[in-house]
């Protein structure tokens, strides 16, 4: 590793959603980490005990490298902590990672940071970049990727809902991927950057849009929205608290999800050397978006070809689709397929039955039997063609 | 800056590499440049179809390991693996801005002649003409060329024995009882394909997968000639060297060029563009200094027709099989006007060409294509080039961007309807009829043919001589189709190989053994 680069990240909240990539990476690439927190026996970095409110702790700091080859990136944020807890302790731990002389000093900040917040969280990540001088603070857009917990693993499990009630389905989020954010993270250490950037996707999208890109890349299927007055919202979150056997939703995140603001972005993302590439490309190389592209493909592939496609033919199916699955249902297919061969669904039946032709199983199906066999077979298909005709008119009209 | 070469010739396609033998057989100097930098994906060596259907990798072979494939609208010929990367990059490379035209390059050794249709037709007198006092050197051109590379089929210039037909058009060319209506002529069509062996290339197998690139080499492309012409000690071949601009310096020729990525001037006294008609014509333009300025750009405009032999519909496929044209016609829409096309088997295309234009549900229409498949006759059909209007532009800022502006006579289409219509009465005779709704108008462009951009013994700013020189200079030799001083409806390849090695042999005797 060059000797200009930081050697040495010191990282809060590093077992949480963001900060597990961001040690993982950070390993791959020949970096060191020390994971100031609660002690967990299962953890194999370098572990130096430390909870918000607590000092810097001097003993985190590598006695190997210089300090200003260091860096703190501060991840960690009390739910259930108050204002004193947050915004104080994040203070304490930065004068002290400033007076030990640490080179990068990043804290990992909201796109909901603002003074007049309507939940908490916003209003504190704002309280704390005041008190921040010459740090790094990184507003944090609506983060997805990687393992469903956090609010990726929410909104990834309500987004199989064939309904969903909603608040606010218009308000914009700005998505960026867990691994473009550590992106961003090393890119402000390595690139030494001080002061506020946004690290958010440049495109803000509606949240609605957002919800229903990720039912279609995972469950392959279009999402429902129900608008809901964030009044009722709130009740409802109040009763999730109450009602046994519901998943409680906290009014904190609706709220906060309300109110984010859109943040220009783009400049700031070239600055930390961040490409943020667009959500369903992403989404479809994620695992679960493997997974329903790959049942799409077995789908179609079954349907033209009326026998199992090999693993090669899914694989290659996949590889023809770069967005990922389409919100199509899988069921009844052929009393639905669209008239016109240009829609989606016809060009990716299209595509299968390409690949279904030049397969090994596909030349068994379409040669197979003497010719008045096959003749037979393609009457009784022309036979189908006829029946099937009148829906798959309704269906193309009601499709566009 | 020593002199490299006596001659340099830029581009290793057919026009290069036959303009390159004589002169290095003459024992001149020369330095061969292209700008391929990178290899083309490897090619099926199947010794039947059979063996093809039964092989689990096929896939690769006909859809690539990766990439889209829902683009099915284009001809088949251009999405094959092979095509894909032999096409690959040139658009963006030559800067590209086509409006209502389908224009093609291709940067790799060989360019276009890697997956040309290898359809091997001279022009005849009337179109020879346009050369003036040298149509005589043409007729010797073609024959020295047609030994060169091998040529099946049924002509004068056929040297190997012809291809095997498939069903359909077999019974098509057996029925010789031709109307004479619409002076319509049929023949085997001449292709470059070898049937027996020569000392570097295969002879055809059969095994009808010539679409996806001839693993064999029995089909003719100029990058089989470049291991022939490296052992000539005066001859030297560099690929990754891309062309940017020409300049003169000191009554030499000065040749820009990137060679790895880092610029690079070479010298020479002279030096011969064969660099494809589209980057020709901006490379001579630019040094002409004829940049914002239009210059006229032939195509063949082109259409297309599917024809049926019902009684063969829902056979087996044929085992062995040939996938390039199989049939050659010409036929008169008009007085003075000969239109001309070939005659496809659709037993060795992927289905989808046909299943796509069949509104049925996949599975039906998969199995009605194959039904039909191996009845399927397809013609093509192509115009003289004096029917198109194209129009090419050169900037001249830094960007060199070559403009073209598509468009065709109004009499292409009715004319070209009108050949259909006459191979159509002619076919029914023969068996096979006409499938309703088949005929198509493509795109300009479609055709792959630009020519004429800078014709020899034209009389505008933007032409050559009679030796392909370039008016205006000295020593820049037009050897490519952007030179042709006419655009016949017969598929110009060979005529521009005939060509470029009339030209090769003038400036061999000019300064050849110096």
């Amino acid at each position: 590793m060059p000797d200009d680069r930081f050697g040495h990240l010191i990282v809060t909240g590093g077992t949480g959603y963001i900060g597990a990539r961001l040690v993982e990476l950070a390993k791959e690439q020949g970096r060191r980490v020390t994971l100031l927190g609660r002690r967990s026996a299962s953890s194999s970095t370098r572990q130096v005990a430390w909870a918000l409110g607590d000092p810097f702790p001097q003993n985190a700091i590598d006695p190997d490298l210089p300090a200003d080859r260091q860096a703190i990136v501060h991840l960690a944020h009390a739910w259930d902590g108050g204002e004193y807890q947050n915004v104080e302790g994040t203070h304490r731990l930065f004068v002290g990672a400033r007076e030990a002389g640490l080179g990068g000093r990043i804290f990992i900040s909201s796109q909901s940071a603002r003074e007049g917040c309507l939940n908490r969280y916003g209003r504190m990540k704002w309280h704390t970049e005041q008190l921040l001088v010459g740090d790094t603070s990184l507003r944090v857009g609506l983060v997805y990727g990687g393992p469903w917990t956090a609010m990726y693993g929410l909104l990834c499990r309500i987004s199989a809902l064939p309904l969903l009630p909603m608040v606010a389905p218009h308000r914009t989020v700005q998505p960026i991927h867990r691994d473009e954010v550590v992106q961003g993270i090393l890119g402000a250490i390595d690139k030494e950057k001080t002061g506020t950037f946004a690290l958010a996707g440049p495109m803000p999208i509606s949240f609605g849009e957002f919800l229903r890109s990720l039912a279609k890349a995972y469950y392959g299927r279009a999402l429902i929205i129900l608008p809901v007055p964030l009044k009722l919202a709130l009740i409802g979150c109040d009763m999730t608290a109450v009602v046994p056997l519901v998943p409680t939703i906290d009014r904190e995140r609706v709220l906060g999800l309300v109110g984010t603001e859109p943040i220009a972005s783009s400049k700031d993302l070239e600055e930390l050397g961040v490409v943020v590439s667009p959500v369903a490309q992403r989404l479809a190389l994620e695992p679960a978006g493997i997974r329903a592209l790959l049942s799409e493909a077995r789908a179609f592939l079954r349907y033209v070809l009326k026998k199992s496609p090999s693993p090669a033919m899914l694989a290659r199916y996949a590889k023809s689709w770069p967005d990922g699955a389409i919100a199509r249902p899988h069921i009844l297919l052929r009393w639905r397929e669209p008239l016109a061969l240009t829609s989606g669904l016809s060009l990716r039946l299209r595509v299968a039955s390409r690949i279904a032709e030049a397969s090994r199983q596909g030349e068994v199906a379409l040669s197979h039997g003497t010719r008045s066999m096959r003749l037979m077979r393609l009457v009784g298909a022309l036979t189908i063609e006829a029946v099937v005709l009148p829906t798959r008119l309704i269906a193309s009209v009601f499709r566009r | 800056m020593s002199s490299d070469a006596e001659v340099i010739i830029l581009g290793s396609g057919p026009a290069g590499v036959s303009a390159a033998w004589p002169l290095v057989e003459a024992g001149v100097r020369v330095l061969m440049l292209d700008s391929s930098n990178s290899s083309l994906p490897s090619l099926p060596a199947h010794a039947s179809r059979d063996e093809w259907w039964r092989d689990g990798t096929r896939l690769h072979f006909e859809l690539g390991t990766n990439g889209t494939l829902a683009d099915g609208d284009l001809s088949p010929k251009l999405l094959t693996p092979l095509s894909r990367a032999t096409l690959d990059g040139f658009a963006e490379a030559v800067r590209l801005e086509a409006q209502n035209y389908f224009a093609v390059g291709s940067l790799a050794a060989g360019g276009l002649s890697r997956i040309w249709g290898a359809l091997a037709t001279p022009y005849v007198s009337g179109d020879l003409d346009a050369w003036g006092d040298a149509a005589p050197e043409m007729e010797f051109s073609y024959a020295r060329v047609a030994r060169r590379i091998g040529v099946s089929g049924e002509g004068e210039l056929a040297n190997e024995r012809p291809t095997i037909l498939a069903p359909p058009i077999e019974r098509i060319a057996r029925a010789k009882n031709s109307s004479g209506v619409g002076g319509f002529t049929l023949s085997r069509a001449m292709n470059a394909v070898l049937t027996s062996p020569h000392p570097e290339r295969l002879a055809c197998n059969s095994c009808g997968l010539c679409l996806y690139g001839c693993g064999r080499g029995s089909i003719y492309h100029s990058a089989l000639e470049l291991p022939a012409l490296e052992r000539f000690p005066n001859f030297t071949y560099r690929s990754n060297a891309y062309v940017t601009r020409l300049h003169g310096l000191e009554g030499a020729q000065i040749v820009d060029s990137r060679v790895n990525g880092e610029a690079y001037s070479f010298r020479s006294k002279i030096v011969m563009l064969a660099t494809g008609t589209l980057m020709t014509t901006s490379l001579a333009l630019r040094r002409l200094g004829h940049t914002n300025k239009r210059v006229r750009l032939l195509n063949n405009p082109v259409g297309g027709a599917a024809f049926i032999v019902p009684s063969m519909v829902g056979k087996k496929l044929p085992d062995r099989s040939f996938g390039l044209g199989q049939l050659f016609y010409t036929a008169k829409p008009a007085t003075e006007v000969e239109a001309a096309g070939v005659l496809y088997a659709a037993d060795t295309l992927p289905l989808a060409s046909v299943a796509d234009r069949i509104p049925f549900t996949r599975p039906t229409a998969l199995r009605l294509a194959r039904a039909l498949a191996p009845a399927l006759v397809l013609a093509t059909g192509y115009l003289p080039g004096q029917f198109s209007e194209n129009y090419l532009t050169v900037a001249d800022d830094e960007s060199s961007t070559i403009r073209i502006d598509g468009n065709q006579n109004p009499d292409a289409e009715p004319l070209l309807r009108r050949t259909f219509k006459i191979l159509a009465g002619e076919l029914r005779r023969r068996g096979a009829w006409p499938v309703p709704g088949s005929v198509q108008m493509l795109k300009p462009g479609a055709d792959a043919h630009p020519a004429s951009t800078l014709p020899m013994r034209g009389t505008g700013a933007a032409a050559t001589t009679v030796t392909g020189e370039l008016k205006g200079t000295s020593g820049i030799y037009v050897v490519d189709g952007a030179a042709l001083p006419v655009l016949s409806a017969r598929h110009p390849t060979l005529t521009i190989m005939a060509n470029a090695d009339r030209i090769g042999r003038a400036i061999a005797r000019r300064y050849g053994g110096a």
